[in-house]
């Protein structure tokens, strides 16, 4: 037994959504590409933005582990959902970016600028991963029989409407080069395709609209449902999130400063909340979930133990590391 | 075919610590890693019929050992005698096994950066020896031996009293058995 039962720190957090928002933000650019029209050179600033999300959850991903140096280790069994999720992140950045090199300006292009079967090939792996990708984010913590508030089936439905949400924010910001000017200015684009442009960044607001709705609706229900459950350490944590320990960033920040406020932004039609503002607000909700729920990961209860570890002081290993080092003893 | 089991006897045990204390010098752990605790419930009843009941804890060294499944790197192995154990040149210290246990058997060595867990001593028990735990027993609360060999002393156990074993509903086949303390007839 570890004395510190959280071994997943924030990294794994980040990791959850930056692999949610990736997948999202890849996901929805790819609809949006085939099923709407939008033309992709509005999409190609945000599929390198998801790609560039991807690649930093997995550099979290790697910078967690207790041997780095063994991370294409990840890829032995396929009984691990961990595999699944490092095969998924991996076929979505190649499938992603097969499909923007399309998309690069013209001076930019070479000899695969014909191949349009390239381009297809790649969307169509990037469309599919990208999708596994949101809902294994929360497959991976549902899957735990060892957490009961985890194991459920609710924790993967809501991983990916938050994913779809942080993505759409994150499409609606970036779209046709929304980041201009931070970066290059591409205002040409956005100019070319006006149309287009003002279509697909109303659609993005709707749909972030309504998947905030159905967010909070299946995020209450499932603390409620949790509340009501049969597991006493199910029940413990819900109690926590509504009126305990965790209650004030419940409320206060995941449903009203991560949902409610993006929600009444986009509501108010006022240019700075919903262009600014609401997606911000929303990335940042998405990022409060995954904290919240990597933070509260209290293991099934087998009577006695947690009166066991409540009863160790806190930093003994430390204290005793240093009392040792000081005298004959020389450390363990 | 072996199969490992450990039966714990509740009736006898006393909750010293003893095996803790043995457990972490054989093992050598770090301070903040524990193998097998001594959990304890109570006290309970009203004087003078008062009583405390202790749980020595350890890796279950289940049937269906969840964090075997869920070891990416395929480095938490099951051996066919049963024992779970972890390979540390290829553990990369994910921790998800850590999370996937419910018994909180895994412990993440951060100094050296794979996970560590009981073995029920592999080294000692297949050089015919009982695990340190065991040994050092002194109200021989646990029983170590083959569940399918059936004149071990595990197995007829196992077969003559009424044991119980923990988290049986999640399905991983735990093969630490307990007498419970007010109880185990057969």
């Amino acid at each position: 037994m570890d004395m510190n039962t959280k071994f997943w720190k924030w990294p794994i957090a980040v990791y959850l959504f930056l692999g949610g928002l990736g997948g999202g933000t890849i996901f929805l650019s790819m609809i949006f590409f085939y099923m709407l029209g939008t033309p992709g050179e509005l999409l190609a600033w945000p599929v390198f933005l998801g790609v560039v999300m991807l690649a930093l959850g997995c550099l979290l991903l790697i910078f967690e582990l207790g041997q780095p140096k063994l991370f294409v280790r990840a890829f032995i069994t396929k009984t691990a959902i961990i595999k699944w999720g490092a095969v998924l992140l991996s076929i979505a950045m190649i499938g992603a970016l097969l499909w923007w090199i399309f998309f690069w300006p013209a001076q930019w292009q070479c000899f695969w600028y014909e191949w349009t079967w390239l381009r297809d090939f790649g969307a169509i792996f990037a469309a599919v991963s990208s999708l596994g990708l949101m809902i294994y984010t929360g497959i991976l913590l549902s899957s735990m029989k060892a957490r009961p508030f985890w194991n459920t089936p609710a924790v993967p439905i809501l991983f990916t409407v938050s994913a779809l949400s942080t993505g759409s924010a994150l499409l609606a910001m970036s779209l046709g080069g929304g980041l201009d000017f931070l970066f290059f200015p591409r205002a040409d684009i956005t100019f070319t395709f006006a149309g287009a442009y003002g279509f697909a960044y109303e659609l993005c607001h709707t749909i972030d609209t309504i998947l905030i709705v159905a967010e909070i609706i299946i995020l209450l229900l499932f603390v409620v449902m949790q509340y009501s459950s049969s597991d006493v350490t199910a029940k413990a944590v819900a109690k926590r999130w509504l009126a305990g320990n965790t209650a004030l960033i419940f409320w206060g920040g995941m449903i009203v400063v991560g949902l409610l406020c993006p929600l009444l932004c986009y509501l108010s039609g006022i240019t700075f909340l919903t262009a600014f503002l609401a997606p911000v607000l929303a990335l940042a909700g998405g990022v409060l979930l995954r904290f919240l729920f990597v933070y509260n990961n209290d293991r099934r209860d087998i009577e006695g133990t947690s009166r066991y570890f409540d009863r160790l002081p806190s930093k003994d290993a430390e204290f005793l590391h240093a009392a040792w080092n000081k005298d004959s003893f020389g450390g363990y | 075919m072996t199969r490992y089991a450990m039966v714990i006897d509740q009736r006898r045990c006393i909750g010293c610590q003893s095996c803790t204390v043995a457990c972490r010098t054989w093992n050598d752990l770090p301070m903040d890693i524990i193998y097998n605790p001594v959990v304890s419930k109570g006290v309970e009843g009203e004087w003078p019929n008062v009583h405390a009941y202790y749980t020595p804890m350890l890796c279950m060294h289940c049937e269906k050992a969840p964090c075997v499944l869920c070891c990416p790197a395929g480095a938490s192995k099951k051996d066919d005698d049963g024992i779970v154990w972890v390979d540390p040149n290829k553990c990369m210290g994910c921790k998800v096994c850590a999370q996937s246990c419910p018994y909180g058997a895994r412990s993440m060595n951060h100094k050296e950066g794979y996970i560590r867990k009981c073995t029920f001593c592999k080294d000692r028990v297949r050089e015919g020896e009982m695990p340190y735990c065991v040994n050092t027993c002194h109200q021989k609360a646990r029983i170590f031996g083959d569940l399918d060999d059936p004149n071990s002393e595990v197995s007829k156990l196992v077969g003559s009293l009424r044991t119980e074993r923990l988290l049986t509903e999640l399905g991983t086949e735990p093969q630490v058995y307990y007498i419970p303390d007010l109880g185990g007839q057969g």
